[in-house]
């Protein structure tokens, strides 16, 4: 065969002109993950710092409330065990020191144990220290102590107004809130055990124990989740191929709701016995079905809200109605929420408690996967720019809760809606979603 | 959207204006791609990454000559590095004297107008295509073909006439091109100009 034969300039125009003319259109693929490898890492990166602040919060919150404690048994853990305690009251001019065998149990008065070991202890006037065999405890400004022995009564350490501790006085640990007799400098209960004497002209409160007020929570809920559309094209930004399609968008689109989930931690704080408020972190994946057909590439427009760019274009190959066969979408959305509201408790005992709550959520969307439906109805198109980063949720719920042991359990049904459209304010039609969910919950006492 | 705001957009990290960019130029830019790749999903992999590469560069783009020739150099360059490293490319491209493989007529197509030329241009040897490419549709030089391809400028010109020749037997096959005793190309009427 003879070789050759083309003009060579010809040739390459030729090939030039057919390659030039044939174009193919990637797939929804390609530009996700575009999208993601130049926005996505930052969302995760803002998600993933939201987190750690939170959870460094709710850690940092719990250090604050044991660092009393802590600070108190420090300085006790650096003295050597002695079984005696022993008592120096300036105050009392017969400088009266007793010993008393007593396995010493150090706590506020809000009945959180600090340490416990077997240790004399003596008081100094005119500031805020105890004193044990010398060493010297800080103990914080008007805040009582407690030094219990499971085997001998209570006695109390308060810490006056005047930064000085006063006295000990011995109750009886079987009615707190009682003090018990002084008797001729010593006190006296049972057979085997040494109280303390009360000091003249002071006078020792003996709380009894608070109950609880923080609290953490942790939960986790299947929810279902339901969308509502609304079409803005009547509102003077008219679209220019949906007219003919009439106004109620739902009317056109064929979703049906899936299962996702959700969970999350919070920490609550209770202002009285039946109401209570709180603050968390929580993690929602939320999704839902969407019948579309599968077709070939054709162009898409979405009309905008925007009178700088009043159209957006692309390619798809999802029809929303006839097509070569059915494709079911999935529009997913990963949304990191700080719920922050109250919880009232309704009927019940300390035991069995109905309670109900609510509250918003300012949420941030991590990712999502969606379809956006074009403006003249016809087509699905991916345009994962067009989701909306921050969103507001509210939350209600209502539960049955049964104290076990230090936890409480908790199980009821729960509701979620989302304030803001889906979608930037662009994109012309509205999307809202709302999830219901049977949600279990523990809760745990903090102090 | 006109180009000018897309690049403003996009040198804004704008994701609407990179969208539009990458709705404008991606189907030309894919089926550049595919020349080069082995299959479509290659290509979509070099499509990828080459727009992340646009997007990550564009603040390199100095307004001097064609935006999309300006994208269409990064595409390429993305898609002779995918193929680089590829060992078979490779040594596909070393072969300076290789053998002209028989074309089967079963195994083109049926397919038309400028797909039936694209597809027929995949079926050369990869090292064969590649130098076509470059060489014939995107207008590098045998220089820059042999600097871009890590081979001597003599290799890519025998490269390139192997490749015509195969390539002027693959479309007479499929009857695209006539075989004209005046050595004058007569390309079927059915194409076109």
């Amino acid at each position: 065969m003879d070789r050759n034969f083309y003009n060579n300039d010809d040739f390459e125009e030729f090939l030039k002109q057919k390659a030039d003319q044939y174009k193919m259109y990637p797939s929804d693929r390609v530009w996700n993950n575009i999208y993601s490898s130049l926005h996505g890492r930052k969302r995760w990166m803002i998600g993933g710092f939201a987190l750690l602040f939170l959870f460094s919060s709710l850690f940092i919150g719990r250090q604050s409330v044991m660092s009393n404690y802590t600070r108190v048994a420090t300085q006790i853990n650096k003295v050597p065990a002695s079984p005696f305690l022993a008592i120096n009251d300036d105050n009392n001019k017969n400088d009266i020191q007793h010993s008393l065998p007593v396995t010493a149990d150090l706590q506020p008065i809000n009945n959180k144990v600090v340490n416990e070991r077997t240790t004399p202890l003596t008081s100094n006037k005119g500031n805020n220290i105890l004193s044990i065999n010398g060493a010297n405890i800080i103990t914080p400004e008007k805040e009582l102590f407690v030094i219990k022995n499971d085997n001998y009564p209570i006695v109390t350490a308060p810490a006056p107004d005047d930064h000085h501790l006063a006295t000990m006085l011995p109750v009886d640990i079987k009615q707190p809130g009682k003090m018990l007799e002084p008797v001729a400098g010593k006190t006296k209960q049972g057979d085997n055990t040494d109280i303390l004497p009360v000091a003249q002209n002071k006078t020792a409160v003996i709380q009894p124990p608070k109950p609880a007020s923080l609290f953490i929570q942790f939960y986790a809920s299947p929810i279902v989740s339901y969308r509502r559309l609304y079409n803005d094209a009547q509102t003077g930004y008219a679209a220019p191929v949906s007219a003919n399609y009439g106004d109620n968008i739902n009317k056109y689109v064929h979703h049906k709701p899936a299962l996702g989930f959700e969970v999350g931690s919070k920490i609550q704080y209770k202002l009285s016995s039946n109401l209570s408020v709180y603050a968390g972190a929580q993690l929602n994946y939320s999704r839902y079905y969407v019948d579309a057909y599968k077709f070939h590439v054709e162009k898409a427009s979405i009309a905008l809200n925007d009178s700088r760019l009043d159209t957006l274009s692309g390619y798809t190959d999802i029809r929303n109605f006839s097509g070569y066969s059915p494709e079911q979408l999935q529009n997913q959305y990963w949304q990191l929420s700080v719920p922050l509201g109250i919880e009232i408790k309704l009927l019940g005992n300390k035991r069995l408690q109905f309670n109900v709550a609510g509250g918003i959520q300012p949420t941030f969307l991590v990712s999502s996967n969606s379809y956006l439906i074009s403006s003249d109805y016809k087509n699905y198109i991916q345009r994962p720019d067009m989701a909306r980063n921050f969103n507001v949720h509210t939350n209600f719920e209502a539960f049955l809760s049964y104290q076990m042991g230090g936890i409480r359990w908790q199980l009821g049904p729960q509701f979620r809606s989302q304030l803001l459209s889906s979608y930037s304010t662009q994109y012309r039609v509205r999307e809202y979603l709302t999830e219901f969910g049977i949600k279990f919950g523990i809760t745990k006492s903090l102090r | 959207m006109t180009e000018e705001s897309i690049l403003k957009g996009c040198l804004a990290n704008d994701a609407v204006a990179q969208k539009e960019l990458y709705n404008r130029y991606s189907p030309k830019m894919l089926a550049v791609c595919y020349r080069f790749a082995h299959n479509r999903e290659d290509a979509e992999d070099m499509l990828q990454e080459g727009f992340i590469k646009v997007f990550s560069q564009i603040h390199t783009f100095r307004n001097q000559g064609a935006f999309e020739g300006w994208i269409r150099r990064i595409i390429v360059h993305t898609c002779i590095n995918n193929l680089k490293k590829n060992r078979k490319f490779n040594e596909s491209v070393d072969l300076i004297h290789a053998t002209a493989m028989q074309v089967r007529e079963e195994s083109v197509p049926s397919i038309v107008q400028a797909k039936q030329v694209v597809e027929c241009i995949r079926i050369l040897p990869i090292g064969y295509r590649t130098v076509l490419n470059l060489y014939a549709i995107e207008g590098y030089s045998h220089r820059e073909i042999g600097s871009m391809l890590d081979i001597e400028e003599s290799t890519s010109r025998s490269q390139y006439t192997r490749a015509k020749q195969m390539l002027e037997d693959i479309l007479i096959k499929k009857k695209i091109l006539q075989q004209q005793p005046s050595k004058k190309m007569n390309i079927l009427s059915s194409f076109g100009s």
